[in-house]
């Protein structure tokens, strides 16, 4: 016995069968006009969209630069209240050991985390929205009649006003038309509701008008105390650069969420990158025992150990590492290093082997070979040193492979010169 | 995430016989219950389209897990158990159609001697009803102590309360457009229903009774207050109600990204936040819900398969479920206490528990392949040799390498002048040509093997522009005749006669070799002959070895017929094309020549011209000791110097024009964007304010901007015509200062700092760099006092064009020329002495 395909529609919905369930949804939709299979077309390309554009992570990391944005902070802030710290002292004076480092942060990340990072860095900081729809949406962007054809007075306009909104944001990419929508939803209905100010603010953020974002967040926050709206906040005030401000929304947050994962993770994120790690360490030990699975916490809490001249403690996070997530360069690179610190020469050699077989972006392999070539410099071999900066050069000009080549030839000129003297 | 994996332990697959079909199934499809039947162990109740299956897992494998399978005359929507007649004892199942339920009971009939068992279903009670069902709840509605009621949801969101077959009651939401779950809370009565504004609101049982449409008076305002609510900001997927104490139950819901708990008085526990996509979830209690230590734990499916369980936000287990799961329960078989039942999207049904075996490194594929190293070393060895091979062949090569003239000839001619050869260039970038000169490059190639590539660069200083910047050969077969057109256009000086060509020859070793060509243009591109003017107040003379020649021989560019009517008097006049004055060249005496105009600019590229074709001539003719002199009296440099550095002036004074103009566009940009954001928070503003004065004003910064933008493409053909006229008379005073000194050292030097090739280029400002050197050879060359230095340091804290700046470089200038021109001549007597520190002052430059 068939089943009816309204209901087959609706299960595999339930099931999170997106695909399946938008084919389904348009062979129905050919041939007659079903309000709430409409509907749930819309929610289920929404949903994908949202999912194609990272609009589940809260959070994304990219201060933004503009100089013609009026909203902005002021450009030279007090020390210790901003993102902007003196990076290159710590290059030069760590010297080699540092481009380990980067290489490990970057890979250590989940691949989920990894992308989220990474691929929102690339995309325009602009809309959110418009990312979702350049990534996401393969099926057709024909509007549903049902948004054409609805009138704000309609008595459905409030039950049907946050999948119109979701929909126009995620999937037609429409900013403006969106604030419509909840300009016209917050009118109508009497009570009010956090979630249309927290819309609000996300539409603001994808147009840049920060201070309206905070506004409308904060009201948000009067209305229902969500870990969505903290989220938010803390994320707006990372891209305006404002840490300290990020920090007391995350206490704020923590007094109503104990402990709570998310809020702690960002906590540890900021003071990470304002440059105290110790403090970070902390947080991330938190979320590591709160959260077992986190590979950002035990990633970073290793490359601490490691730093903090313990490799290894960070080497046994690095297997842990190893052993529950997929396998990458970075990770074996990582481990090549701890095991070379650790003294453990038979193993350091094939881990760098196994980075450089996993490795496929030109960048990583270039710091591959740079830490292999401080590897043999440490044993001592000149030669191969100078061999594995050949090849980090030869991979990618743009690491520090250029002037530590160039020091290293200094060098053996000015032994050259002493033997001939 | 997780280095387990979960453990099977007993599946149905291979009793699955027919197709499967996609979205037949939902989370309520299945069921896990206990039958007094069969006290022993949970049975599991599946619904899969119209058929009802029932398995009893069982460790033996030969004896038969299916205790019933019955087809049913409609398809199943959702599976419950509950009492729902007070008369029998045991558990009843529900069955959800979409027209009708079915309430049935599970017998079991000892088999004769025996031989088996048999189990059957009886159905009790069957009841149709028109709204569509979507999903159902069930349970001791009303307190009702013998029996649970039954709660319909259907498709519009309806809700029908059924007593055993009776219909009590029916409410209306009209706030539906998907129906969600919905669920009751047993211990305080009430319902948890789920909107389409994504909010769940409890409504007490009591509550709903009143709503019901029999109930509702029309007078009476509707509005419907609920017990409590909770704005979950997203869509709520599935709730589980579980009783936690004896007072209290836990209500638990999933979101598409958070799991929310509360307890049944709105009391919110906890928020679990996912970073993947969950799919179902189940809570179950560990002890009983009257034990004080009982503790709730919460499992979660995901997207890509894995299985993790919570105790309020903290993680206890993870583990890969090697299939997506869409229901999840516990269930207690006799065997197995505790097990985990799973439905998987393809309609299996599998028990299994969380193993403890880890499975280490399960992703890392390692690369194993032993290796020699003495073969490496071997292999390293080899490669070393035959790069130091290449090392030293290096050196070999540079020696047999050929000469890239050897291996390519090349042949530059230009055509006859005309008008409106080419009018597609002009069409496609809007230029008017006054003439056009076809110029064709014949590049002849012995061995085409040997070049690899070939790009062509034409070099052209406007007022010329050539049709084509760059032409790029990949190929060379013998001979390739490239035929391109410069075309003179605009109104500026011409301030070079001739037109550099560059080879940029790739060989087939990969040695790029740069050959540069120049050729000299027809005079016919830039000037015509008119009327002979007698009258002019500037003149050079050249003075020649040779008896002097008939004007129409050396300027063989026009045909004698041509310049006949023109010339008189061994006099002929030209006008240029672009600024329409003229230059007079006249032939006297016996071997002199003399060149006049009114403007200094007029003089210098025809002078080249004249030079050049004087040489060509007697080259052609072969007269081997041809020799010539260009006199110049001092008045005249000084003039010409004068109007250099007057052009200097105008150059750099259209500069600053020019870059006021930019910044002021800068500011007008600036400007118009920050009224546009203004603009759009007033769009956006709730209500929308009142737009018209920033409309305004972003329409008057528009204009303001356009015209800006005009002047400055004015300005910069402004800054065009001042750089040629500079240049020009630059080119004649070096011209000048070849003929008449004769320390090549000096002239090479100023003929560098004025590098008046680079006026056009875009990668540097002439008088910045000008104004470098020039101050650089006035302090380390010529040895100024520390006076003289200090009065023509120009000022560090302000722009190189600025007055004061500007001044003291004109200054530098005039100093410079002056010092070559006349010192030198005063000191011809001494020279040689001065040579020999000069040298040495040069060798300091470098």
């Amino acid at each position: 016995m068939e089943v009816d395909s309204d209901y087959k529609i609706l299960n595999l919905y339930r099931i999170r069968e997106y695909d399946k369930c938008l084919k389904l949804c348009d062979m129905v939709l050919q041939n007659k006009n079903d309000r709430m299979i409409e509907y749930i077309r819309m929610r289920a390309m929404t949903i994908q969209a949202k999912v194609a554009g990272n609009g589940y992570e809260e959070v994304n990391y990219f201060p933004t630069q503009d100089d013609l944005v009026s909203t902005t902070v002021a450009k030279t802030p007090r020390q210790g209240t901003s993102f902007q710290r003196n990076i290159k002292t710590a290059q030069f004076t760590e010297g080699a050991q540092v481009t380990g480092t980067s290489v490990s942060r970057s890979g250590t990340n989940t691949a989920r985390v990894r992308t989220a990072r990474t691929a929102l860095h690339t995309a325009a900081r602009a809309s959110r929205a418009a990312t979702a729809l350049a990534v996401g949406s393969t099926f057709a962007l024909d509007a549903p009649i049902a948004l054409r054809l609805l009138d704000r007075d309609d008595k459905l306009f409030i039950p049907a006003s946050k999948t119109l909104f979701e929909y126009v944001y995620y999937c037609e990419g429409n900013v403006r038309k969106a604030m419509e929508v909840a300009f016209q939803a917050q009118k109508i209905a009497d009570t009010s509701d956090w979630w249309w100010n927290f819309s609000l603010a996300r539409c603001y953020e994808s147009l840049g008008v920060y201070r309206n974002v905070e506004e409308c967040l904060r009201k948000s926050l009067n209305q229902n105390k969500h870990i969505l709206i903290y989220l938010r906040l803390i994320a707006m005030y990372v891209s305006i650069n404002q840490p300290l401000s990020a920090l007391d929304v995350c206490k704020q947050g923590l007094s109503v969420y104990h402990e709570y994962t998310p809020l702690l993770l960002e906590q540890a994120r900021i003071h990470e990158q304002m440059g105290n790690m110790a403090v970070a360490v902390k947080y991330y030990r938190m979320v590591a025992t709160e959260d077992p699975s986190c590979m950002e916490a035990i990633a970073n809490i290793a490359m601490y150990n490691f730093y903090n001249d313990q490799p290894e403690i960070a080497l046994r996070y690095y297997r842990r590492l190893l052993a529950t997530s997929p396998s990458g360069p970075e990770i074996y690179n990582n481990l090549g290093l701890c095991c070379f610190y650790c003294n453990q020469w038979d193993l350091t050699l094939p881990c760098f082997r196994q980075a450089l077989y996993f490795s496929v972006n030109p960048e990583t392999r270039s710091n591959i070979w740079f830490n292999l070539a401080h590897v043999a410099l440490s044993t001592g071999d000149m030669a191969l040193a100078r061999r594995c900066l050949l090849a980090s050069v030869a991979i990618s000009e743009y690491g520090p492979a250029r002037s530590a080549l160039r020091v290293l030839d200094i060098r053996l000129r000015a032994r050259k010169n002493d033997v001939n003297q | 995430m997780s280095i387990f994996k979960i453990q099977q332990w007993w599946s149905n697959e291979k009793l699955q016989s027919e197709e499967y079909m996609d979205g037949i199934q939902n989370e309520s499809c299945i069921i896990v219950d206990k039958f007094n039947s069969h006290s022993e162990s949970d049975l599991i109740i599946l619904g899969q389209s119209s058929l009802m299956k029932i398995y009893k897992p069982l460790v033996d494998q030969n004896e038969s897990h299916i205790i019933l399978e019955t087809q049913l005359d409609d398809v199943v929507l959702q599976i419950k158990t509950g009492k729902f007649l007070a008369s029998c004892a045991d558990r009843q199942i529900l069955i959800l159609h979409p027209n009708s339920y079915a309430i049935y009971l599970l017998e079991k009939q000892d088999g004769h001697a025996g031989v088996g068992d048999q189990n059957i279903i009886t159905p009790v009670i069957k009841h149709s009803f028109t709204r569509r069902a979507h999903s159902t709840t069930c349970g001791p509605f009303g307190n009702s102590k013998s029996r649970d009621l039954i709660c319909i949801q259907a498709l519009d969101g309806t809700l029908s309360i059924f007593d055993q077959d009776t219909f009590l009651f029916m409410c209306i939401f009209n706030d539906i457009i998907i129906p969600g779950p919905i669920n009751y809370v047993a211990t305080s009565d009430l319902f948890i229903i789920t909107k389409s504004t994504w909010i769940l609101e409890i409504y007490s049982y009591q509550q709903l009774c009143e709503f019901s449409e029999l109930s509702m008076r029309p007078n009476k305002n509707n509005t419907r207050i609920p017990q409590w609510t909770y704005n979950a900001g997203e869509e709520i997927m599935s709730i589980q109600v579980i009783r936690t104490s004896t007072n209290f139950a836990s209500i638990i819901a999933l979101g598409e990204r958070h799991l929310y708990c509360f307890q049944d008085n709105g009391l919110m526990k906890y928020i679990i936040r996912f970073d993947y996509i969950p799919i179902c979830f189940h809570a179950y209690l560990i002890g009983w819900y009257y034990e004080p230590n009982s503790r709730l734990l919460v499992m979660v499916t995901s997207e890509d398969a894995k299985l993790y369980v919570y105790e309020a936000t903290t993680l206890l287990w993870s583990c890969d479920l090697a299939h997506k799961a869409i229901s999840l329960s516990r269930c207690f078989l006799s065997s197995l206490p505790g097990g985990l039942l799973t439905l998987s999207n393809n309609g299996i049904v599998n028990v299994s528990y969380l193993g403890t075996e880890p499975d280490l490194n399960p992703n890392a594929i390692p690369i194993n392949e032993a290796f020699d190293p003495k073969q490496v070393q071997d292999d390293l060895e080899k490669v070393e040799e035959s790069l130091q091979k290449i090392m030293d062949a290096k050196e070999g090569l540079d020696e047999h390498d050929m000469d890239t003239e050897d291996i390519i000839k090349i042949k530059l001619e230009c055509g006859k002048p005309a008008r409106n050869i080419f009018s597609q260039f002009e069409i496609e970038n809007a230029v008017e040509p006054l003439q056009t000169c076809p110029v064709i490059v014949v590049i002849t190639c012995e061995d085409p093997k040997n070049v690899q590539s070939l790009q062509i660069t034409y070099d052209c200083i406007p007022p010329l522009i050539s049709s084509e910047t760059t032409i790029c050969l990949d190929t060379i077969n013998g001979t390739e005749i490239v035929e391109t057109y410069i075309i003179l256009s605009g109104d500026a000086d011409i301030s070079e006669s001739r037109i550099n060509i560059k080879f940029t020859v790739t060989d087939n070793m990969g040695k790029v070799k740069v050959l540069s060509k120049s050729t000299l243009l027809p005079l016919g591109l830039y000037c015509y002959p008119l009327e002979a003017v007698e009258e002019n107040s500037y003149q050079m003379t050249i003075e020649t070895n040779q008896t002097k020649l008939d004007l129409t021989e050396i300027l063989s560019d026009f045909s004698k017929e041509e310049l006949a009517s023109y010339i008189s008097n061994d006099t002929l006049t030209f006008a240029y094309r672009t600024s329409q004055k003229t230059v007079t060249i006249k032939a006297y005496d016996n071997n002199m020549y003399r060149i006049e105009a009114n403007e200094v600019t007029e003089i210098a590229p025809m002078l080249n011209h004249f030079v050049q074709r004087l040489e060509d001539h007697y080259k052609r003719i072969d007269v081997a000791e041809f020799e010539m002199n260009v006199g110049i009296n001092g008045e005249i440099i000084r003039q010409i110097m004068h109007k250099f550095l007057k052009s200097v002036e105008l150059h750099a004074r259209q500069r600053v024009k020019l870059k006021d103009l930019e910044e002021e566009l800068n500011v007008l940009q600036r400007q118009f964007t920050l009224i546009q954001k203004r603009l759009l928070v007033q769009y956006g503003s709730l209500p929308p304010g009142d737009c018209d004065p920033l409309e305004f004003l972003m329409k008057d910064t528009h204009e303001r901007i356009k015209t800006v933008a005009h002047e400055i493409m004015e300005s910069k053909n402004c800054v065009v015509r001042a750089g040629n006229t500079m240049r020009t008379i630059g080119s004649l005073i070096v011209y000048i200062l070849k003929e008449a000194v004769s320390d090549h050292l000096k002239v090479k030097l100023i003929e560098e700092m004025l590098s008046l090739e680079t006026l056009n280029g875009h990668f540097q400002e002439w008088e910045e760099a000008v104004a470098q050197v020039s101050s650089y050879i006035l302090n380390k060359i010529l040895k100024k006092s520390e006076k003289d230095k200090e009065k023509l340091a120009p000022v560090t804290d302000q722009d190189i064009l600025s007055q004061t700046n500007l001044k003291k470089l004109l200054k530098q200038l005039r100093v410079i020329l002056e010092k070559v021109f006349f010192n030198v001549q005063e000191t011809a007597t001494d020279e040689g002495k001065g040579n020999i520190t000069r040298i040495e002052e040069f060798v300091e430059v470098i």
